[in-house]
C-alpha cells in the first residue's frame, strides 16, 4: 500500500493510494499443437509451448486509466483476461482488489466489468433493456437504482432510444454502447476494456471515447484498455504499458512516451511549384514525397533554421509542424524491442 | 463477506426465475419456428403410435410388454425427452457454443457460480407448454384407451425417484462430453453423439437388454435409468429397492465427476481469442 499527501484549505490529508492490481513475474505459456501428419496428430499429438506472457510484473493504482499497448500477439489480451481471471497464469502472482482472479469469488466479481469489441454480451434477439433487467437481478441491483443509473448511462451515451429494439437489428456502434451500459450498470471499480471501439465509426468512437474519459474523471472508475486505435489511448489512458513479446517494454505515462519523441519533428512543406526531393535531403529524412508537398523528419532544434531556409530559398506557400504521431512512436518502440 | 446458504439458494432461486423468464421471451420472438417444433413434434409422434399399432397388431407382447405397457413406456420417454429439451440439451448446446465463440467470458466474469449458471442458463418452459402437450394428448387418449397394466403407489414413487436421478445423470454424462469443447473448441458432433447415447435407451424396454449392456447402461453409461427402468419400476416388473439405490449412487457419482471435470476445464480453458 503507498501513500500520496494533497492538500487541503486548513491542513493536509492523507490519501489511501491504494494498489488494486499487483502482478508479478506473471507468465502464460500456452501449449500449441505442432505440424503433423493426419495420424500422428490422432494418435501422437505433440505440442509445442508458447510464451505469450514472459514474467511480467507492474502495479496499478485505484483510479489509474492504463493502455496496454502491443502488436497483434503480443501479450495484452492475454494478460487483461488473466487480471480478469478468465486464463489461469502459467507462473506467478496476481492480486486484483486483493482477490486472486481464478478464485472468481463474488465480491471480487461484482467489483469489475469486462467489455470486449468483438463479443456480445446482450441476448441477440432480445431487446438491450430485457438483457439489462437480467443484469439487474444478476447484480442484485434495486429497481430505483437501476432506472437512474439506465437513464444516466442511454442520455450520456445517446442511446435511449435503441434501449428497446432488439440487439439484432442495432448498428455496432449502437449495439457497442449497449454492452458499455449492460457492463457498467453495478458500478464497478475496475473497468477493463479490450479493443472496444474496434470497427466503429469516427462518430461513435468519439462518442465512446468521451464516456469512457468520463467515467474515469467523475466516477473514478479505474480502467485498463487495450487498442490499436492511437486516439482512444490519447483520450482515454493516462498511462502507457507497452508490450511486445510478452515482456512489458515500455511503461509509464502517455507524456513521457511522447517527450521521448519530442526532440524530433516533422515538417510538411507545400510549394507553389514542383521542388525535386534532393533538393531538401540535406535539411533532414524526406519522409514522404507529393508534386506539390514534402514532409520532413528534422531534429526539433533545427526546426527554426529548417523553416528559414525554407523561406529564404523557394517559394513556399504553407509549412505545416507537427510533433510525430502516437501511432508512429509505438510502431518504433515495437521495431526497436523486437 | 460470503452470503449464508439461505441467501446463496435465494439469490440462486431469484437468477433462475429471470432466467426462465429471459429464455420464453427469446422463445416467443420466432413464432414460425416454435409452429414448425409443434408440427414436428405432432408428425413424429403420430408417426410412432402408427408403427406402434403395426407392431402389435401381429404381436401380443414385445420383452414381456403388452401394447399399453408400451405406450406407457413411450410417454415416461417422451416425459424425458421434452425434459431433456426444455432444460438439459439446450444448455449443453449453449455452453459448447459458448466456449468456441468465448462468449464464456463474459459469462465467467459476472458475479455468478458459473457451473450452476451454465446448468440452467436456459430453461424454456414455454416449450413444455407450447410443444408438449400437444404432441403428447394422442398418446395420452391411446393409452386410456387401451389401459391394460397394474401400477402401484410404490412403485410409482420408485420409478419417480430413478425418472428424477436417471436424469441428472444423463444429464451430467452428457455435459462432461461437452467440456471436451474447452480442449477442442468443438462440440456439435460431441453433443450430438451425447444425445443418441441418452435417447439410445427410450424405445427399448429394460428387460429386453442383455445383461452386460443392463449393468453398462446402468452405471458407466447411464441411458437406462431415466425411462426403461423407471417405467420397469412403474410396472412392477422390477421391485428391487437396490436398483433405486445404485441410480442414486451413479447420479452423486456423476455429479462430483461434473464438478471436477468442470474446474478442470476451466484450467485448461483458452478463451477464443478476440
Amino acid at each position: 500500500m503507498e501513500f500520496g499527501v494533497a492538500p487541503l484549505f486548513f491542513g493536509i490529508v492523507v490519501i489511501n493510494m491504494e494498489n488494486i492490481i499487483k502482478v508479478k513475474n506473471l507468465t502464460k505459456i500456452y501449449q500449441v499443437p505442432t505440424k503433423q501428419s493426419f495420424w500422428r496428430s490422432v494418435f501422437f499429438a505433440k505440442n509445442m509451448p508458447l510464451v505469450a506472457v514472459d514474467k511480467i510484473s507492474f502495479s496499478i493504482e485505484e483510479g489509474e486509466s492504463v493502455a496496454l499497448l502491443g502488436p497483434n500477439g503480443a501479450g495484452k489480451t492475454t494478460t487483461l483476461k488473466m487480471l480478469t481471471g478468465l486464463l489461469y497464469p502459467s507462473d506467478g502472482d496476481i492480486k486484483v482488489l486483493g482477490f486472486t482472479p481464478t478464485d472468481r469469488k463474488r465480491e471480487y466479481l461484482k467489483q469489475i466489468a469486462l467489455v470486449m469489441g468483438n463479443k456480445s454480451g446482450l441476448s441477440w434477439d432480445l431487446s438491450a433493456r430485457q438483457s439489462f433487467n437480467l443484469f439487474k437481478t444478476i447484480y442484485q441491483i434495486t429497481e430505483e437504482d437501476f432506472e437512474n443509473r439506465l437513464v444516466e448511462l442511454t442520455k450520456l451515451l445517446d442511446a435511449e432510444k435503441q434501449l428497446d429494439t432488439p440487439i439484432r437489428k442495432l448498428s455496432l456502434g449502437q449495439r457497442l454502447k449497449m454492452e458499455l451500459i449492460g457492463a457498467i450498470l453495478h458500478r464497478p471499480k475496475l473497468l477493463f476494456l479490450d479493443e472496444p471501439t474496434i470497427g466503429l465509426d469516427v462518430v461513435s468512437k468519439r462518442r465512446i471515447r468521451n464516456f469512457l474519459r468520463y467515467l474515469h474523471d467523475k466516477e473514478k472508475t479505474t480502467i485498463i484498455l487495450t487498442s490499436h486505435e492511437m486516439a482512444d489511448i490519447e483520450m482515454v489512458s493516462d498511462r502507457v504499458m507497452v508490450i511486445n513479446q510478452g515482456k512489458i517494454v515500455f511503461d509509464d505515462s502517455l507524456e513521457k512516451l511522447l517527450h521521448k519523441y519530442q526532440d524530433k519533428k516533422y515538417l510538411t512543406v507545400t510549394f507553389y511549384k514542383p521542388v525535386k526531393r534532393v533538393k531538401l535531403e540535406k535539411l533532414g529524412e524526406v519522409i514522404s514525397s507529393k508534386e506539390l508537398s514534402h514532409t520532413l523528419e528534422i531534429p526539433k532544434a533545427n526546426q527554426g533554421k529548417v523553416m528559414a531556409y525554407l523561406t529564404d530559398n523557394f517559394e513556399v506557400d504553407d509549412i505545416d509542424v507537427r510533433s510525430i504521431p502516437l501511432d508512429e512512436i509505438i510502431e518504433d518502440l515495437f521495431n526497436t524491442t523486437k | 463477506m460470503k452470503p449464508s446458504v439461505f441467501e446463496e439458494i435465494k439469490i440462486r432461486w431469484v437468477v433462475l426465475k429471470a432466467n426462465t423468464m429471459f429464455s420464453v421471451k427469446e422463445s416467443l420472438v420466432y413464432s414460425l419456428n416454435n409452429w414448425g417444433g409443434l408440427a414436428s413434434t405432432v408428425v413424429y409422434m403420430v408417426t410412432y403410435l402408427v408403427f406402434l399399432s403395426a407392431i402389435f397388431g401381429r404381436v401380443e407382447t414385445l420383452a414381456g410388454y403388452n401394447y399399453s405397457e408400451i405406450l406407457l413406456l413411450t410417454l415416461v420417454s417422451q416425459l424425458n425427452f421434452y425434459l431433456a429439451w426444455v432444460w438439459s440439451i439446450r444448455n449443453l448446446d449453449q455452453l459448447g457454443e459458448d466456449v468456441k465463440t468465448g462468449k464464456l467470458d463474459l459469462i465467467l466474469t459476472k458475479p455468478l457460480p458459473a457451473l450452476w449458471y451454465m446448468t440452467f442458463q436456459k430453461v424454456n418452459l414455454f416449450m413444455l407448454v407450447f410443444e408438449m402437450w400437444p404432441a403428447t394428448l394422442p398418446l395420452v387418449y391411446l393409452l386410456i384407451k387401451n389401459a391394460d397394466f397394474h401400477i402401484s403407489l410404490w412403485g410409482t414413487f420408485l420409478g419417480l425417484l430413478t425418472f428424477i436421478f436417471g436424469s441428472i445423470a444423463i444429464h451430467c454424462f452428457q455435459f462432461v462430453l461437452t467440456l471436451i469443447s474447452f480442449w477442442t473448441g468443438e462440440y456439435r458432433g460431441l453433443n450430438g453423439l451425447s444425445y443418441q447415447i441418452a435417447f439410445f435407451g427410450d424405445a427399448i424396454p429394460l428387460e429386453a437388454y442383455p445383461k452386460r449392456i443392463m449393468s453398462l447402461g446402468l452405471t458407466a453409461i447411464p441411458f437406462l435409468a431415466h425411462t426403461a427402468l423407471t417405467t420397469s419400476l412403474v410396472l412392477g416388473k422390477t421391485t428391487s429397492v437396490n436398483w433405486v439405490l445404485l441410480t442414486f449412487m451413479v447420479m452423486i457419482a456423476f455429479i462430483i465427476i461434473k464438478v471436477k471435470m468442470w474446474n478442470l476445464a476451466l484450467r485448461h480453458y483458452s478463451s477464443a481469442s478476440s
